[in-house]
């Protein structure tokens, strides 16, 4: 469904992304995790078309979108719940979401659009309890479900998330998780990102490790778990292990 | 003051009022979508006004109005894609002083094509001399026509904002680029959009007055300080307040020209503006207000 050949990008004479290929298959869920500043944001924000990559390539069902507008990539099928959950704070939950079926209005397919928005409400209630509410009066958790409907309205093939366990309560992270996951059995293919390694692999199928903008490791969910040098950085068992 | 001058000085004053109000929207659709203020948002008004004037020697009022509305937006368009967007790593104050050279760009060119006299639109209804008695004051026909036009502007601007996919698209660029992009906007059509948007009510808000304040190649400026004074006065990027705001200071105008001198009245406006910058940055009405009314 995606493929990433030898991507380059960054910012200003920055270079993030140093050369990154990797690959999600259809229906598979992949997580990618790695430590603070080591270019996740920055792979999916090129992927999403935000960045333009300085080189490689980027194909999303066989068609290069290395270099097509945004609004191209959205129509592709291929969305990004970006960092931070950036809903529009200013406008209601409701407008938030048919926001994100901004191109499906335009091409005028209503109908398939309140049925994305019957599913949303269905897999996060609190949404539709909160319809006319305005989107910057939700708490934390509340705004990343937002940030991840208003993605799924798009009708994405691929749906990006960027650490949506980020400034998340416990609870409704793992609530956020258990939805994720039902998405992933509807078929929806994932690519996330996260800090939270242990959720994220958790759900996925395969996961890669960034380091410094490069991938070091990369592995089914399994592997990946069982690797010392995983546990260590990523999962926190030595600490554990000092503490016991 | 009696009754009847009382209601005559209102009248004048709001009705300034509401053209310094529909200015200053112009400025807020421009400023929520980019974060820069249109200094040539006054010479739409002009641009306007000197089309109809001109096309009303050929076709009927209503239509030369329509054609010029047309044309100004257009030209809004265009100002937008040939200086805005071009410029690479656009800081907000770049930006700005390019809109300076605009309004003076616009400004020359008026001098060009429509010389440097004083012109105007006949009035809609009746002459300059016909006048309808409300309260014992005597008030002009067009006096209503510029009060009901900058009403039916803004009630059309809230459902339009509210409503129409487009109109949201343009509040959620405001709001959030980033994300409006993520979600298959394209912002810079949105930017090229409210440039158009703020072209076209400033046209029809200069052909409205023009039969009243007349039109001349560099009033533009003016209006501009004007508008610009009420849009800070309401909070920038907040339509709503910038009506309470017009209204004002067009009222504190027109009592201010009845009790003194006419010349403090264009100091009024200046005076504002400093306190206001000084004292309240945010405008008159707080950030808490501003974010609520945004929402409407
Ligand atoms: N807009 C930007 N301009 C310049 N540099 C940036 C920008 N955004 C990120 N960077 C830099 O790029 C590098 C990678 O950042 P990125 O946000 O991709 O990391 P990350 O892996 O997502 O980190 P985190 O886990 O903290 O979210 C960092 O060194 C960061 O300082
Ligand atoms: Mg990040």
């Amino acid at each position: 469904m995606l493929k990433i050949l030898n991507l380059e990008a960054g910012y200003g004479q920055l270079r993030v992304l140093k050369g990154i290929s990797l690959h999600v298959l259809p229906g598979e869920a992949v997580a990618i995790i790695g430590a603070n500043g080591a270019g996740k944001t920055t792979l999916l924000k090129t992927i999403a078309g935000v960045l333009r990559p300085r080189s490689g390539k980027i194909m999303f069902n066989k068609q290069d979108i290395s270099n097509e507008p945004l609004e191209k990539i959205v129509e592709a099928g291929c969305c990004l719940a970006p960092e931070g959950r950036h809903v529009f704070s200013t406008m209601t939950v409701k407008e938030n979401l048919l926001l994100g079926a901004y191109h499906r209005q335009r091409n005028g397919a209503s109908a398939d659009i309140a049925s994305s928005l019957k599913q949303v409400y269905k897999l996060f209630g609190i949404l539709e309890e909160r319809a006319n509410q305005l989107a910057g009066t939700l708490s934390g958790g509340q705004q990343q479900m937002l940030a991840i409907g208003r993605a799924l309205m798009s009708g994405p093939k691929l749906l990006m998330m960027d650490e949506p366990s980020l400034g998340v309560a416990p609870l409704l992270v793992k609530s956020i998780y258990q939805t994720i996951a039902n998405l992933k059995r509807e078929g929806l293919t994932i690519l996330l990102v996260e800090q939270n390694a242990r959720a994220a692999l958790a759900l996925a199928d395969r996961g890669y490790v960034f380091e410094t903008g490069q991938i070091v490791l990369e592995g089914t969910s399994r592997e990946l778990g069982d690797n010392p040098e995983v546990q260590r950085a990523y999962l926190g068992k030595e600490y554990r292990r000092i503490d016991e | 003051m009696n009754l009847p001058q009382v209601v005559q000085y209102c009248f004048a004053g709001v009705t300034v009022g509401s053209i310094y109000a529909i200015v200053a929207i112009g400025f807020n659709i421009i400023y929520n979508t980019t974060g820069i203020i249109n200094f040539a948002q006054g010479e739409f008004l002009i641009v306007g006004a000197m089309l109809a004037i001109s096309f009303n020697h050929f076709v009927p009022l209503p239509v030369a109005i329509f054609l010029a509305v047309v044309i100004t937006t257009i030209i809004g368009g265009l100002v937008e894609i040939v200086f805005i967007r071009q410029v690479r790593n656009a800081s907000v104050l770049r930006l700005v002083v390019i809109t300076i050279g605009i309004s003076i760009l616009m400004r020359e060119a008026m001098l060009h094509i429509w010389d440097e006299k004083v012109r105007s639109l006949p009035y809609f209804t009746g002459t300059g001399v016909s006048t309808v008695t409300i309260l014992g004051a005597h008030i002009s026909p067009q006096v209503l026509w510029v009060l009901g036009v900058s009403a039916v502007i803004v009630m059309g601007l809230t459902p339009f904002f509210r409503f129409t996919l487009t109109g949201r698209a343009m509040r959620a660029c405001a709001d959030d680029r980033m994300a409006a992009r993520l979600c298959g906007i394209n912002d810079r059509w949105m930017v090229t959009l409210s440039f158009m948007l703020s072209a076209g009510i400033g046209a029809l808000a200069g052909c409205v007055i023009s039969p009243v304040t007349q039109t001349q190649y560099d009033m533009g400026a003016s209006l501009a300080i004007k508008g610009f004074t009420v849009a800070i006065l309401g909070g920038l990027g907040n339509s709503m307040a910038a009506v309470a705001a017009g209204l004002m200071l067009g009222l504190v105008e027109a009592f201010v020209m009845s009790q003194f001198d006419v010349a403090y009245k264009e100091a009024v406006s200046i005076v504002i503006l400093l306190l206001i910058l000084v004292f309240r940055p945010s405008g008159l009405f707080g950030k808490r207000e501003i974010a609520a009314m945004r929402a409407l």
